[in-house]
Protein backbone atom coordinates (compact mmCIF):
# COMPACT_ATOMS: atom_id res chain seq x y z
CA UNK A 1 0.00 0.00 0.00
CA UNK A 2 1.44 3.39 -0.45
CA UNK A 3 0.57 6.56 1.29
CA UNK A 4 0.90 10.13 1.39
CA UNK A 5 4.47 10.95 1.86
CA UNK A 6 4.00 14.01 3.21
CA UNK A 7 1.73 12.27 5.78
CA UNK A 8 4.11 9.61 7.02
CA UNK A 9 7.08 12.18 7.60
CA UNK A 10 4.87 14.56 9.42
CA UNK A 11 2.84 11.67 11.77
CA UNK A 12 6.65 10.08 12.31
CA UNK A 13 8.02 12.91 13.18
CA UNK A 14 5.31 14.07 15.67
CA UNK A 15 5.62 10.76 17.30
CA UNK A 16 9.24 10.52 17.58
CA UNK A 17 9.40 14.53 19.01
CA UNK A 18 6.29 13.89 21.21
CA UNK A 19 6.19 10.28 22.49
CA UNK A 20 9.99 9.99 22.14
CA UNK A 21 9.69 6.98 19.66
CA UNK A 22 12.58 5.54 18.26
CA UNK A 23 12.29 6.10 14.14
CA UNK A 24 12.68 2.62 12.95
CA UNK A 25 10.03 1.44 14.76
CA UNK A 26 7.49 3.25 12.93
CA UNK A 27 6.70 0.65 10.47
CA UNK A 28 2.93 0.91 9.08
CA UNK A 29 1.98 -2.60 10.35
CA UNK A 30 2.64 -1.26 13.54
CA UNK A 31 0.13 -1.10 16.10
CA UNK A 32 0.06 2.09 18.17
CA UNK A 33 -0.96 0.19 21.30
CA UNK A 34 0.58 -3.15 21.42
CA UNK A 35 3.69 -2.51 19.42
CA UNK A 36 4.76 1.07 19.98
CA UNK A 37 3.44 1.56 23.65
CA UNK A 38 0.88 4.09 24.01
CA UNK A 39 -1.81 4.25 26.10
CA UNK A 40 -5.53 6.21 26.43
CA UNK A 41 -3.61 9.43 27.55
CA UNK A 42 -0.82 9.42 24.91
CA UNK A 43 -3.54 8.29 21.82
CA UNK A 44 -5.32 11.39 23.15
CA UNK A 45 -2.30 13.85 22.99
CA UNK A 46 -1.37 12.59 20.06
CA UNK A 47 -5.42 13.36 18.81
CA UNK A 48 -4.33 16.84 19.36
CA UNK A 49 -1.47 16.91 17.86
CA UNK A 50 -2.17 15.54 14.62
CA UNK A 51 -5.33 18.20 14.51
CA UNK A 52 -2.73 20.79 14.96
CA UNK A 53 -0.44 19.12 12.15
CA UNK A 54 -2.80 19.04 9.43
CA UNK A 55 -5.49 21.21 10.27
CA UNK A 56 -8.10 18.65 10.51
CA UNK A 57 -10.43 17.39 13.31
CA UNK A 58 -10.30 14.37 14.55
CA UNK A 59 -11.24 14.76 18.65
CA UNK A 60 -14.78 14.23 17.12
CA UNK A 61 -13.95 11.98 14.37
CA UNK A 62 -15.90 8.47 14.43
CA UNK A 63 -13.88 6.48 12.48
CA UNK A 64 -10.27 7.60 14.66
CA UNK A 65 -11.67 4.52 17.13
CA UNK A 66 -10.94 2.00 14.48
CA UNK A 67 -7.54 3.06 14.04
CA UNK A 68 -5.24 0.14 15.38
CA UNK A 69 -1.80 0.76 13.09
CA UNK A 70 0.11 3.32 11.56
CA UNK A 71 -0.90 2.39 8.18
CA UNK A 72 -5.20 3.29 9.65
CA UNK A 73 -3.89 6.78 11.24
CA UNK A 74 -1.98 7.65 7.36
CA UNK A 75 -4.82 6.29 5.36
CA UNK A 76 -7.50 7.93 7.90
CA UNK A 77 -5.69 11.45 7.43
CA UNK A 78 -5.31 11.03 3.49
CA UNK A 79 -8.87 10.50 3.39
CA UNK A 80 -9.92 13.64 5.76
CA UNK A 81 -7.95 16.06 4.20
CA UNK A 82 -9.70 14.94 0.51
CA UNK A 83 -13.04 14.87 2.13
CA UNK A 84 -11.96 18.48 3.45
CA UNK A 85 -10.96 19.57 0.48
CA UNK A 86 -13.57 17.80 -1.81
CA UNK B 1 13.39 14.27 69.47
CA UNK B 2 11.51 11.21 71.50
CA UNK B 3 11.04 8.18 70.32
CA UNK B 4 13.28 6.38 68.02
CA UNK B 5 16.60 8.06 66.70
CA UNK B 6 15.86 9.29 63.12
CA UNK B 7 19.52 8.90 60.92
CA UNK B 8 20.23 10.22 57.61
CA UNK B 9 21.07 7.46 55.27
CA UNK B 10 20.79 8.82 51.94
CA UNK B 11 20.89 12.49 49.84
CA UNK B 12 20.05 13.61 46.52
CA UNK B 13 20.27 17.08 44.82
CA UNK B 14 19.56 19.18 42.08
CA UNK B 15 20.85 22.81 41.98
CA UNK B 16 21.75 25.73 40.21
CA UNK B 17 25.16 23.74 40.08
CA UNK B 18 23.54 20.78 38.37
CA UNK B 19 22.62 17.67 39.33
CA UNK B 20 24.17 15.51 42.20
CA UNK B 21 25.13 16.10 45.69
CA UNK B 22 28.70 16.49 44.66
CA UNK B 23 27.88 18.82 41.86
CA UNK B 24 26.20 21.09 44.99
CA UNK B 25 28.77 20.27 47.74
CA UNK B 26 31.55 21.33 45.26
CA UNK B 27 30.05 24.57 43.87
CA UNK B 28 29.52 25.30 47.89
CA UNK B 29 33.37 24.39 48.59
CA UNK B 30 34.54 26.55 45.21
CA UNK B 31 32.59 29.50 46.22
CA UNK B 32 31.06 29.80 42.98
CA UNK B 33 28.45 32.11 42.59
CA UNK B 34 24.97 30.27 40.66
CA UNK B 35 23.16 33.08 39.81
CA UNK B 36 22.91 35.15 36.80
CA UNK B 37 20.94 37.24 34.88
CA UNK B 38 17.32 35.41 33.79
CA UNK B 39 15.91 36.46 30.24
CA UNK B 40 12.87 35.45 31.26
CA UNK B 41 12.67 37.59 34.10
CA UNK B 42 13.93 40.52 31.89
CA UNK B 43 11.22 39.73 29.24
CA UNK B 44 8.68 41.10 31.71
CA UNK B 45 7.66 44.92 31.73
CA UNK B 46 8.15 45.99 35.49
CA UNK B 47 10.50 43.35 37.25
CA UNK B 48 13.57 45.43 38.13
CA UNK B 49 15.47 42.33 39.21
CA UNK B 50 16.72 40.77 36.29
CA UNK B 51 18.92 38.16 38.13
CA UNK B 52 18.24 34.00 39.17
CA UNK B 53 20.35 31.36 39.90
CA UNK B 54 18.33 28.86 37.41
CA UNK B 55 19.25 24.78 36.92
CA UNK B 56 21.08 24.11 34.18
CA UNK B 57 19.80 22.17 31.11
CA UNK B 58 19.70 18.63 32.79
CA UNK B 59 19.27 14.58 31.18
CA UNK B 60 15.85 13.72 32.30
CA UNK B 61 15.57 10.77 29.82
CA UNK B 62 16.78 8.52 32.48
CA UNK B 63 13.39 9.70 34.18
CA UNK B 64 10.97 7.08 31.86
CA UNK B 65 8.86 9.00 29.48
CA UNK B 66 5.25 7.79 30.64
CA UNK B 67 6.37 8.68 34.29
CA UNK B 68 7.76 11.85 33.09
CA UNK B 69 4.79 13.17 31.09
CA UNK B 70 2.74 14.21 34.59
CA UNK B 71 6.01 16.18 35.45
CA UNK B 72 6.39 19.88 34.99
CA UNK B 73 10.64 21.13 36.09
CA UNK B 74 9.68 20.63 39.67
CA UNK B 75 9.11 16.95 40.05
CA UNK B 76 11.93 16.16 37.27
CA UNK B 77 14.10 17.52 40.09
CA UNK B 78 12.77 16.44 42.90
CA UNK B 79 12.77 12.76 40.91
CA UNK B 80 16.08 13.05 40.18
CA UNK B 81 17.01 13.90 43.58
CA UNK B 82 15.17 11.29 45.34
CA UNK B 83 16.53 8.69 42.47
CA UNK B 84 19.95 9.75 43.70
CA UNK B 85 18.93 9.79 47.40
CA UNK B 86 17.67 5.69 47.19
CA UNK B 87 21.20 4.96 45.22
CA UNK B 88 23.21 6.44 47.87
CA UNK B 89 20.93 4.92 51.13
CA UNK B 90 21.03 1.54 49.34
CA UNK B 91 17.77 0.45 49.76
CA UNK B 92 16.29 -2.26 47.99
CA UNK B 93 13.17 -2.21 45.37
CA UNK B 94 11.48 -4.22 48.34
CA UNK B 95 11.97 -1.14 51.05
CA UNK B 96 10.67 0.92 48.86
CA UNK B 97 7.59 -0.80 48.52
CA UNK B 98 6.84 -1.65 52.04
CA UNK B 99 3.62 0.16 53.32
CA UNK B 100 5.76 1.18 56.31
CA UNK B 101 8.17 3.57 53.30
CA UNK B 102 6.67 7.19 52.70
CA UNK B 103 7.59 10.30 51.44
CA UNK B 104 6.93 13.94 52.08
CA UNK B 105 7.99 16.20 50.05
CA UNK B 106 6.18 19.78 49.19
CA UNK B 107 7.00 22.92 46.86
CA UNK B 108 5.57 26.31 47.03
CA UNK B 109 2.49 25.80 44.25
CA UNK B 110 1.79 23.84 41.56
CA UNK B 111 3.71 24.38 38.57
CA UNK B 112 3.39 27.97 37.83
CA UNK B 113 5.52 27.60 33.87
CA UNK B 114 2.28 24.94 33.35
CA UNK B 115 -0.44 27.55 34.46
CA UNK B 116 1.29 30.03 33.07
CA UNK B 117 1.00 27.85 29.83
CA UNK B 118 -2.70 27.04 30.47
CA UNK B 119 -3.84 30.15 31.03
CA UNK B 120 -2.09 31.74 27.92
CA UNK B 121 -3.63 29.75 25.99
CA UNK B 122 -7.17 30.34 27.73
CA UNK B 123 -7.10 34.13 27.80
CA UNK B 124 -6.12 34.61 24.04
CA UNK B 125 -8.25 31.89 22.23
CA UNK B 126 -10.88 31.15 24.53
CA UNK B 127 -10.44 27.86 24.06
CA UNK B 128 -8.84 24.52 25.71
CA UNK B 129 -8.13 23.17 22.33
CA UNK B 130 -4.57 22.80 22.96
CA UNK B 131 -4.36 21.63 26.39
CA UNK B 132 -2.87 17.80 27.00
CA UNK B 133 -4.60 15.40 28.99
CA UNK B 134 -1.56 15.19 31.68
CA UNK B 135 -1.61 19.00 32.22
CA UNK B 136 -3.62 18.68 35.47
CA UNK B 137 -0.83 16.32 36.92
CA UNK B 138 1.79 18.62 36.89
CA UNK B 139 -0.67 21.66 38.51
CA UNK B 140 -1.66 19.76 41.40
CA UNK B 141 -0.72 21.27 44.82
CA UNK B 142 1.02 17.45 45.62
CA UNK B 143 2.25 17.09 41.94
CA UNK B 144 5.97 16.68 43.02
CA UNK B 145 4.87 14.11 46.01
CA UNK B 146 2.38 12.26 43.94
CA UNK B 147 5.11 11.78 40.70
CA UNK B 148 8.23 10.80 43.13
CA UNK B 149 6.08 7.89 44.43
CA UNK B 150 5.01 7.09 40.73
CA UNK B 151 8.24 6.86 39.70
CA UNK B 152 10.11 4.99 42.75
CA UNK B 153 6.83 2.76 43.82
CA UNK B 154 6.05 3.85 47.10
CA UNK B 155 3.34 2.70 48.56
CA UNK B 156 3.25 4.41 52.27
CA UNK B 157 2.34 7.41 53.31
CA UNK B 158 2.64 10.29 50.73
CA UNK B 159 2.44 13.58 51.93
CA UNK B 160 2.91 17.63 50.40
CA UNK B 161 2.87 20.33 53.09
CA UNK B 162 3.54 23.32 51.46
CA UNK B 163 4.85 26.45 53.24
CA UNK B 164 6.00 28.19 50.76
CA UNK B 165 9.79 28.72 51.72
CA UNK B 166 9.99 26.86 54.69
CA UNK B 167 8.57 23.84 52.48
CA UNK B 168 11.63 21.66 52.64
CA UNK B 169 12.67 21.84 55.72
CA UNK B 170 9.41 21.40 57.35
CA UNK B 171 8.72 18.42 55.01
CA UNK B 172 12.14 17.09 56.72
CA UNK B 173 10.83 17.78 60.52
CA UNK B 174 7.47 16.02 59.37
CA UNK B 175 9.14 12.90 58.14
CA UNK B 176 11.68 12.74 61.42
CA UNK B 177 8.62 12.56 63.50
CA UNK B 178 7.02 10.17 61.35
CA UNK B 179 10.01 7.86 61.71
CA UNK B 180 10.52 9.12 65.31
CA UNK B 181 7.50 7.80 66.40
CA UNK B 182 7.22 4.59 64.14
CA UNK B 183 4.20 5.75 61.78
CA UNK B 184 7.17 4.93 58.85
CA UNK B 185 10.29 3.23 59.17
CA UNK B 186 11.58 4.88 55.94
CA UNK B 187 10.64 8.54 54.91
CA UNK B 188 12.05 9.78 51.71
CA UNK B 189 11.91 13.74 52.49
CA UNK B 190 12.33 17.20 50.81
CA UNK B 191 11.08 20.21 48.83
CA UNK B 192 11.20 21.24 45.01
CA UNK B 193 10.79 24.19 43.61
CA UNK B 194 11.05 25.49 39.60
CA UNK B 195 11.73 29.16 38.59
CA UNK B 196 9.08 30.95 37.37
CA UNK B 197 9.02 34.74 36.72
CA UNK B 198 6.61 35.47 38.96
CA UNK B 199 8.43 34.49 42.16
CA UNK B 200 10.97 37.18 41.20
CA UNK B 201 8.17 39.53 40.43
CA UNK B 202 6.44 38.47 43.66
CA UNK B 203 9.53 39.54 45.81
CA UNK B 204 9.63 42.55 43.90
CA UNK B 205 6.34 44.08 44.23
CA UNK B 206 7.18 43.94 47.88
CA UNK B 207 10.77 45.59 47.61
CA UNK B 208 12.49 42.32 48.50
CA UNK B 209 13.81 41.12 45.10
CA UNK B 210 17.54 42.58 44.61
CA UNK B 211 17.30 45.11 42.00
CA UNK B 212 20.94 46.44 42.30
CA UNK B 213 23.13 44.24 40.73
CA UNK B 214 21.73 43.23 37.68
CA UNK B 215 25.23 43.55 35.89
CA UNK B 216 26.93 41.87 38.43
CA UNK B 217 24.60 39.36 39.15
CA UNK B 218 27.55 37.10 41.06
CA UNK B 219 27.26 39.62 43.79
CA UNK B 220 24.23 39.18 44.96
CA UNK B 221 22.49 38.20 46.99
CA UNK B 222 24.59 39.49 49.92
CA UNK B 223 23.04 38.04 52.85
CA UNK B 224 24.22 40.20 55.89
CA UNK B 225 25.97 42.50 54.15
CA UNK B 226 25.78 46.36 54.45
CA UNK B 227 25.11 46.38 51.12
CA UNK B 228 22.87 43.78 50.81
CA UNK B 229 19.12 44.36 48.54
CA UNK B 230 16.85 41.50 48.62
CA UNK B 231 15.94 38.00 47.51
CA UNK B 232 17.45 35.93 44.61
CA UNK B 233 15.00 33.43 43.11
CA UNK B 234 16.51 29.75 42.69
CA UNK B 235 15.20 26.50 42.10
CA UNK B 236 15.86 23.03 42.34
CA UNK B 237 15.40 19.96 45.12
CA UNK B 238 16.79 18.76 47.51
CA UNK B 239 15.53 14.98 48.86
CA UNK B 240 17.03 12.93 52.42
CA UNK B 241 16.28 9.58 53.38
CA UNK B 242 15.64 9.56 56.42
CA UNK B 243 15.25 5.72 59.00
CA UNK B 244 15.10 4.57 62.13
CA UNK B 245 18.80 3.67 63.62
CA UNK B 246 17.19 0.53 64.04
CA UNK B 247 16.39 -0.15 60.65
CA UNK B 248 19.34 1.52 59.27
CA UNK B 249 21.47 -0.95 61.82
CA UNK B 250 19.45 -3.61 60.73
CA UNK B 251 20.38 -3.69 56.90
CA UNK B 252 24.17 -2.49 57.55
CA UNK B 253 23.19 0.71 55.95
CA UNK B 254 25.53 3.75 56.07
CA UNK B 255 24.74 6.52 58.24
CA UNK B 256 25.10 10.31 57.02
CA UNK B 257 23.69 11.76 59.93
CA UNK B 258 20.81 12.19 62.43
CA UNK B 259 18.00 14.47 62.62
CA UNK B 260 18.03 15.46 66.28
CA UNK B 261 15.60 17.92 66.60
CA UNK B 262 13.49 19.57 64.94
CA UNK B 263 10.15 22.17 65.67
CA UNK B 264 8.04 25.00 63.74
CA UNK B 265 6.14 27.42 65.38
CA UNK B 266 3.75 30.60 63.65
CA UNK B 267 4.10 34.06 64.01
CA UNK B 268 0.58 34.83 64.04
CA UNK B 269 1.58 39.11 63.95
CA UNK B 270 2.18 38.94 60.29
CA UNK B 271 2.10 36.90 57.43
CA UNK B 272 4.60 39.35 55.25
CA UNK B 273 7.13 40.53 58.77
CA UNK B 274 9.44 38.10 60.62
CA UNK B 275 9.19 38.05 63.98
CA UNK B 276 12.12 37.54 65.83
CA UNK B 277 10.70 36.67 69.51
CA UNK B 278 9.07 33.39 67.61
CA UNK B 279 12.32 32.66 65.37
CA UNK B 280 14.07 32.82 68.97
CA UNK B 281 11.06 30.56 70.43
CA UNK B 282 10.98 28.22 67.97
CA UNK B 283 14.97 27.63 67.82
CA UNK B 284 14.58 27.18 71.57
CA UNK B 285 12.34 24.74 70.77
CA UNK B 286 14.12 22.33 68.25
CA UNK B 287 16.94 22.23 70.55
CA UNK B 288 14.55 21.10 73.28
CA UNK B 289 13.67 18.47 71.09
CA UNK B 290 16.70 17.63 70.53
CA UNK B 291 18.15 17.66 74.56
CA UNK B 292 20.92 20.11 73.41
CA UNK B 293 21.86 22.53 75.42
CA UNK B 294 22.23 26.24 73.45
CA UNK B 295 25.72 25.87 74.11
CA UNK B 296 26.52 23.04 72.00
CA UNK B 297 25.45 24.55 68.77
CA UNK B 298 28.71 24.59 66.70
CA UNK B 299 27.24 26.33 63.73
CA UNK B 300 24.53 27.65 62.39
CA UNK B 301 22.66 27.45 58.62
CA UNK B 302 20.64 30.85 58.52
CA UNK B 303 17.97 30.94 56.38
CA UNK B 304 18.68 34.78 55.51
CA UNK B 305 17.65 35.52 52.33
CA UNK B 306 19.41 39.38 52.28
CA UNK B 307 16.24 41.14 53.32
CA UNK B 308 16.80 43.81 55.99
CA UNK B 309 13.69 42.81 57.63
CA UNK B 310 14.53 38.52 57.50
CA UNK B 311 18.64 38.89 57.92
CA UNK B 312 17.96 40.97 61.42
CA UNK B 313 14.87 38.76 62.75
CA UNK B 314 17.23 36.06 62.44
CA UNK B 315 19.96 37.94 63.72
CA UNK B 316 18.25 39.22 67.19
CA UNK B 317 16.75 35.36 67.25
CA UNK B 318 19.86 33.68 66.74
CA UNK B 319 21.54 36.26 69.13
CA UNK B 320 18.83 35.50 71.65
CA UNK B 321 18.58 31.72 71.80
CA UNK B 322 22.47 31.23 71.56
CA UNK B 323 24.74 33.85 72.14
CA UNK B 324 26.92 35.30 69.11
CA UNK B 325 29.44 32.57 69.44
CA UNK B 326 28.77 30.19 67.51
CA UNK B 327 29.51 30.62 63.43
CA UNK B 328 26.56 31.36 61.36
CA UNK B 329 26.38 31.70 57.51
CA UNK B 330 23.36 31.62 54.93
CA UNK B 331 24.09 29.87 51.42
CA UNK B 332 21.71 32.18 49.83
CA UNK B 333 24.83 33.94 48.70
CA UNK B 334 26.24 30.99 46.36
CA UNK B 335 22.81 30.25 44.69
CA UNK B 336 20.02 32.16 45.36
CA UNK B 337 16.56 31.44 47.47
CA UNK B 338 15.63 27.90 45.91
CA UNK B 339 12.02 28.31 47.52
CA UNK B 340 10.57 25.45 48.80
CA UNK B 341 14.01 23.31 48.42
CA UNK B 342 16.00 25.91 49.90
CA UNK B 343 15.98 24.26 53.58
CA UNK B 344 16.38 20.70 52.42
CA UNK B 345 19.32 21.48 49.50
CA UNK B 346 20.76 23.54 53.06
CA UNK B 347 20.29 20.53 55.04
CA UNK B 348 22.34 18.55 52.88
CA UNK B 349 24.65 21.24 52.82
CA UNK B 350 24.90 20.90 56.58
CA UNK B 351 25.53 16.91 56.71
CA UNK B 352 28.24 17.69 54.21
CA UNK B 353 29.75 19.90 56.11
CA UNK B 354 29.85 17.74 58.99
CA UNK B 355 30.74 14.93 57.64
CA UNK B 356 33.43 16.57 55.51
CA UNK B 357 34.36 18.93 58.72
CA UNK B 358 34.36 22.15 56.79
CA UNK B 359 32.43 25.12 56.95
CA UNK B 360 31.17 27.43 54.36
CA UNK B 361 30.87 30.83 55.14
CA UNK B 362 28.24 33.34 53.69
CA UNK B 363 29.34 34.69 49.86
CA UNK B 364 28.91 37.99 48.98
CA UNK B 365 29.59 38.81 53.06
CA UNK B 366 32.24 41.74 52.79
CA UNK B 367 30.88 44.37 55.61
CA UNK B 368 28.51 42.87 57.74
CA UNK B 369 25.18 45.07 58.68
CA UNK B 370 26.16 46.77 62.08
CA UNK B 371 22.85 45.01 63.86
CA UNK B 372 24.98 42.05 62.76
CA UNK B 373 28.71 43.18 63.42
CA UNK B 374 28.22 41.52 67.21
CA UNK B 375 27.73 37.77 65.70
CA UNK B 376 30.02 35.15 64.30
CA UNK B 377 29.88 35.57 60.44
CA UNK B 378 32.66 33.71 59.06
CA UNK B 379 33.57 34.55 55.37
CA UNK B 380 35.92 31.64 54.76
CA UNK B 381 35.78 28.53 53.75
CA UNK B 382 36.97 26.85 57.43
CA UNK B 383 37.66 23.30 58.18
CA UNK B 384 36.44 22.50 61.89
CA UNK B 385 34.68 19.64 63.59
CA UNK B 386 31.28 20.32 63.15
CA UNK B 387 29.34 17.83 66.11
CA UNK B 388 25.71 19.93 66.15
CA UNK B 389 24.15 22.29 63.41
CA UNK B 390 21.35 24.44 63.64
CA UNK B 391 19.24 24.59 59.91
CA UNK B 392 16.46 27.56 60.07
CA UNK B 393 13.99 27.81 57.34
CA UNK B 394 10.94 30.73 57.56
CA UNK B 395 8.19 31.59 54.76
CA UNK B 396 6.06 34.32 54.40
CA UNK B 397 2.61 33.17 56.07
CA UNK B 398 4.45 33.10 59.56
CA UNK B 399 5.86 29.56 59.28
CA UNK B 400 9.01 29.46 61.35
CA UNK B 401 11.05 25.84 61.38
CA UNK B 402 14.63 24.55 63.18
CA UNK B 403 15.92 21.57 62.73
CA UNK B 404 18.93 20.33 64.97
CA UNK B 405 21.25 17.99 62.74
CA UNK B 406 23.98 16.16 64.44
CA UNK B 407 27.57 14.12 63.02
CA UNK B 408 26.42 10.31 63.03
CA UNK B 409 27.25 8.77 66.75
CA UNK B 410 25.06 4.92 65.92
Amino acid sequence: MSFDQHIVQVVNASLVDEFEMEPEALKPEARLVTDLGMDSLDLMDMVLLLQNAFGVELREEKRIREVRTLADLYTLIGVIKQEMNA
Amino acid sequence: MNGQRVMITGMGAVSPYGAGVDAFWQGLVRGASAVGREPAVEAIGGVRSKVAAVVPELDVRVIDRKKRRFMSNMSIYATLAAMEAVAQSGLAPEHIARRSTGLCLGSTLGSPCELEDFFRQWVQTNSIDNVKSTFFFKIMNHSCVANVAQSLGIRGRIIAPSAACATGALAIGMAAEMVATGQQEIVLCGGADEHHVAATAVFDIMNAASCRYNDTPEATPRPFDRDRDGVVCSEGAGMLVLESLEHARARGAQILGEILGFATLSSPGSLAHPDSGTIQECIEAALDSAKIPPGKVDYVNAHATATEHGDLAECAAVTGALGAAAPVSSLKGHFGHAMAASGSLESIACVKMISESTLIPTRNLHTPDAACQHMNLPVKVTGCSLQVVLKNSFALGGVNVALVIGRSSA
